[in-house]
């Protein structure tokens, strides 16, 4: 699935700071101009004054700080967090097909919200983000206990195959509920693709610390994640506990999956592709994969999520639909032009 | 159906040592309790009707004409296209993953449920007055267009790395899925519950003009595969050991994908999306008995059989009159027995 | 001899063709809404409705029975017509109204309800192929009638129009006093609903955007602007350009919300949503049940017809000393 740990040579790391640097740089950039667009216009000036003497009774204030500035946040915070797990779990199960979704974390997610819509009836978006994590946790749990129980064990090929089997389990009593009453989830529709809309800072105040500790985590643990890719055998030889990383990792990308689920509901696609774009780029060494995947994919959500607030004015486009409709063509090109 | 004598005769031409006695009353099983579900669903519904009734309308002893089209026109079609759809999709499935060498392989990979559910979607959505008789026809157009764009795109270059022909997979199915999303998210909502319960998959309105498609393919399609178990046996240790071992890798490949993709396209087509039997079909049978490829191949298609009969035959009469549509009952049926499996047995034929 | 069984035959034939198709000998050809032409039996008896709220309330409405009709089931496992019980009365419980499933209904069910006419929509999933094979089947699709026009069309079908125009009357009449009484063409309205981060609003929200525009009331131009039948999600950037002077927010009384539900997710869309909105600040935005706006019923219409008059025209009465 990846190129040989050939790659990882000291002469890159200079090459590799300097482009953290400027991927860092244009995040940034990313960052204001997402703050500055928006389906009602506003000026520069406004910007800088709603962010250095806000004013709660002027409406331009108020949507940049209560409506624009959480989003970009949630888009960054979102965008690190599904890259780093979908990373981690490719390096982990050796499947290049394998995502956050695989380990049932996103339909685990949209279940619960679903069920709790449709039989306990909770609207209310307040808990919303804390239901999605619960499930996401669950559904997780669930698959790694039926992993670890089966002859063999937590391997590959029992994760995945659990995994698929729980997310297709919950897809369809999704689909059942939908099927049931469809002016219930009309509401849900758009939640279900993933929506980076109708979130308050204080969500992420909350949310936030808990993300950036699974991320510390993956990048400390990042250079054993390499031994890990290269099989189990080679990395007990190496002298990695498989089992105890294992689990530290699973941990991280359940956290990291269901933070991001509780904001923006289950975006799919960003997990996915954007390790896979990021190895292109640095090899197979997971000391670079995993902080890049971060960059990239914070950068990517930001862009991506400018384009679903402006390109069809005054309308807004769910973030989860055009991460894909953005990302996949530019992902296909990259797999033309790298993979040889 | 008459194909699985061909089968068994083929098979033991070809690998006659690898019939274990195991395996041949496994088939047995399965194709007997195939039987079974089929008296069964036939003798099941809403309309009431004794077994004698259906037995005399089987045989041709006409009584009143609706009885005559219950059993003829609704339940003996839909019945068998259950069968049909679950045995073609299982095939599918267990093909590609020889092929690609990974386990999380289904028609969805080369974005047979995409293709369709993006032309059937887009289709209901932007032009509502379009006859539903269409769907069929645009949904087989639309996979099997969108599984030709990831094969000419994976092959265009010298490498045929199976990852980069996942990866393409990947690419090209998020993109069309996306769009279909937001057809359905953003279109009206009626014409989207509409779409949504297409994709749901079901065999409600099967009918004779569909057991001939579904049935005449898979008899050409069928003997197409099990000549392949061969090579797909080969391909199995890896691409460079297929070639050491004289398989003439492409263009086999080639021929062993786009069979697979003409039955997942075929059977979507009629019954829209019910990928996962692809997926799970090949994981259950591998699971249940120690079997070469060709055999496996068939216990998978009589899986896929048996569980979207099941499915099916619930569906319509577990809270009857309300349906529900046999691909999500595929999908609560399937996953409990699946896992159960899962956690009994390891499995017996290596990916 | 051969000659006399050759006819006794063909006219048997004929009469089982004719008695499979239409049943009464006297029918009305029908261009339905998939352009097909359907020959209706003149005195349908047993007709069946495969859409409740859009098909069979309003055939209740308009004094006719369906013999079987689609529906939904609650969480509980009761199947209900939407909307029916609070609109006309009645349900599958009080009613010999047979319920034959939701969508796709059960084909087999319908068939052994007998109907002789069956009235379905575009969004029913059972296809036309299997229900002609039981009844005269007609297709009427709501995203090419409005409202009135799916009434008219049922009205024909059934030959009820004398009824119908009864209906209207009573909802003319409505509509003409609330534009007696207040001045609708000075009076901005607009109908909005939060939902997840966005502001939702139709181009006319169904009976009370028909109410307020059959009465003549002004829109946002934003909301002008919407598709007509169409909705638009709008960011909450956008609270202010869909401000009016009377504002209705909607809350859905079917799954026991309260106003307060409407209120936390307009709050929750936009905090201190009240303070930028000038109707809500002025006490000018009316939290009404969702159900009677959005159902296609005279009752309903009458209802909400009602309701706009005296939350516009309404004064509460202080008399000063």
């Amino acid at each position: 699935m990846n190129s040989s740990i050939e790659s990882v040579n000291q002469p890159y790391t200079l090459s590799y700071s300097l482009a953290a640097i400027v991927s860092v740089s244009i995040c940034s950039m990313l960052f204001m101009l997402h703050l500055s667009v928006g389906a009602k216009p506003l000026s520069y000036a406004v910007l800088y004054q709603a962010l250095s003497s806000f004013d709660n009774s002027n409406f331009d204030h108020m949507i940049i700080h209560n409506i624009r500035l959480p989003r970009a946040l949630i888009a960054i915070a979102v965008g690190a967090s599904l890259s780093v797990a979908g990373a981690i779990m490719q390096g982990v199960t050796r499947n290049p097909l394998a995502s956050p979704s695989v380990l049932g974390l996103l339909a685990g997610a949209s279940f619960a919200v679903v069920i709790g819509l449709g039989l306990f009836d909770i609207t209310s978006p307040l808990y919303t983000p804390w239901i999605a994590a619960l499930g996401a946790g669950t559904a997780a749990t669930l698959v790694i206990v039926i992993a670890t129980a089966a002859p063999g064990g937590a391997t590959t090929l029992n994760l995945t195959l659990s995994g698929a089997a729980v997310s297709a389990l919950l897809a369809a009593l999704i689909a059942v509920m939908q099927l049931a009453n469809e002016d219930d989830f009309d509401d849900l529709r758009e939640w279900l693709t993933g929506s980076l809309a109708g979130n308050s800072l204080q969500s992420f105040y909350y949310i936030a610390p808990v993300m950036l500790v699974a991320l510390v985590t993956a990048l400390l643990v990042s250079r054993k994640i390499t031994v890990l890719s290269m099989g189990d055998e080679i990395a007990k030889g190496l002298g990695v506990k498989t089992l105890g990383l294992k689990i530290q990792l699973m941990l991280a990308v359940i956290v990291l999956t269901a933070c991001s689920v509780a904001m923006a509901g289950p975006v799919g696609f960003v997990g996915l592709v954007v390790p896979h774009a990021v190895r292109f780029f640095v090899g197979a060494d997971y000391r670079w994969v995993i902080p890049f995947s971060a960059i990239i994919g914070a950068g990517f959500l930001l862009a991506v999520d400018i384009v679903a607030r402006t390109v069809i004015n005054p309308q807004e486009i769910s973030t989860g639909i055009i991460t894909a409709i953005v990302g996949a063509p530019l992902f296909i090109y990259l797999v033309k032009v790298k993979l040889r | 159906m008459p194909t699985p004598y061909i089968k068994l005769r083929l098979f033991n031409q070809s690998i006659a040592l690898l019939l274990s006695r195991n395996v041949l009353w496994l088939l047995l099983a399965l194709s007997l309790s195939i039987l079974c579900l089929i008296v069964l669903s036939i003798n099941t519904g809403s309309y009431q009707l004794s077994t004698l009734q259906v037995f005399n309308i089987l045989f041709n002893q006409r009584s009143d004409l609706t009885s005559d089209n219950i059993v003829w026109l609704f339940r003996f079609p839909r019945t068998l296209c259950a069968a049909l759809v679950g045995a073609m999709m299982a095939l599918s499935g267990a093909a590609l993953q020889n092929v690609t060498r990974n386990s999380l392989a289904d028609p969805s990979l080369i974005g047979i449920s995409q293709g369709a559910a993006l032309a059937v979607v887009s289709s209901m959505m932007l032009f509502p007055d379009l006859d539903q008789s269409w769907r069929s026809m645009l949904a087989f157009c639309g996979s099997i267009l969108v599984a030709l764009l990831i094969l000419v795109l994976s092959h265009s270059n010298k490498s045929s790395k199976p990852i980069r022909f996942i990866l393409l997979g990947i690419g090209i199915s998020a993109f069309l899925s996306a769009i279909t999303t937001a057809f359905l998210t953003y279109g009206e909502i009626y014409r989207a519950s509409a779409a949504l319960a297409w994709l749901a998959g079901s065999i409600d309105a099967a009918s004779w003009q569909d057991v001939r498609i579904l049935s005449g393919s898979a008899v050409v399609l069928l003997p197409l595969l099990i000549l392949g178990s061969r090579a797909m046996a080969a391909l199995r240790f890896g691409e460079q050991s297929a070639i050491c071992l004289g398989t003439r890798i492409d263009s086999t490949k080639y021929l062993l994908i786009s069979c697979s993709v003409a039955l997942a396209a075929i059977a979507t087509s009629i019954v829209g999306p019910i990928g996962f039997i692809g997926l799970i079909a090949p994981h259950a049978a591998r699971r249940l008995c120690r079997s070469s490829v060709a055999a496996h191949l068939m216990l998978s298609a009589l899986l896929g059989a048996l569980l979207v009969l099941a499915a099916d035959l619930a569906g319509r009469s577990l809270i009857a009159p309300s349906q529900i549509p046999a691909g999500i009952l595929t999908q609560i049926i399937g996953v409990p027995t699946f896992l159960y499996l899962l956690l009994k047995q390891k499995a017996r034929s290596a990916m | 001899m051969k000659k006399t069984i050759l006819r006794t035959l063909l006219i048997a034939s004929v009469a089982a063709a004719s008695a499979l198709v239409t049943v009464q000998v006297s029918a009305k050809t029908f261009i339905d809404d998939a352009g097909r032409s359907v020959q209706i039996p003149d005195s349908a008896q047993r007709i069946a409705t495969l859409h409740d709220s859009v098909l069979t309330i309003p055939l209740l409405e308009l004094g006719i029975f369906p013999v079987a009709s689609h529906g939904r089931v609650s969480a509980s496992g009761v199947p209900f017509i939407r909307g029916s019980k609070g609109l006309t009365g009645y349900d599958f419980d009080n009613s010999a109204i047979i319920f034959v499933g939701s969508s796709p209904i059960d084909i087999e069910k319908l068939a052994s309800v007998k109907p002789d006419l069956i009235i379905t929509t575009p969004w029913q999933k059972a296809t036309l192929a299997q229900l002609e094979t039981l009844a005269p089947t007609v297709v009427l699709d709501y995203n090419k009638r409005s409202r009135s026009e799916m009434f008219a069309a049922i009205a024909e079908i059934t030959g009820s129009q004398a009824k119908l125009a009864i209906l209207k009357g009573r909802y003319q009449q409505q509509i003409s006093r609330i534009k007696r009484i207040v001045d609708t063409k000075k009076i901005k309205v607009n109908v909005l609903q939060a939902s997840k981060g966005k502001l939702i609003v139709w181009n006319s929200y169904f009976n009370l955007g028909k109410v307020l525009r059959d009465s003549g009331f002004e829109f946002p131009e934003l909301v002008n602007n919407i598709e007509s039948g169409e909705r638009v999600s709008f960011s909450a950037e956008n609270l202010q350009e869909l401000d009016a002077d009377y504002l209705f927010v909607t809350y859905r009384t079917d799954k026991k919300h309260t106003p307060d539900d409407a209120i936390e997710a307009l709050e929750a869309v936009v905090p201190n949503f009240c303070n930028f909105l000038s109707a809500c600040k002025e006490g000018r935005m009316m939290v009404m049940p969702r159900e009677e706006a959005s159902s296609n019923s005279f009752t309903a219409l009458s209802i909400i017809a009602y309701n706009v008059l005296t939350h516009i025209s309404g004064k509460p009465y202080l008399k000063n000393n």
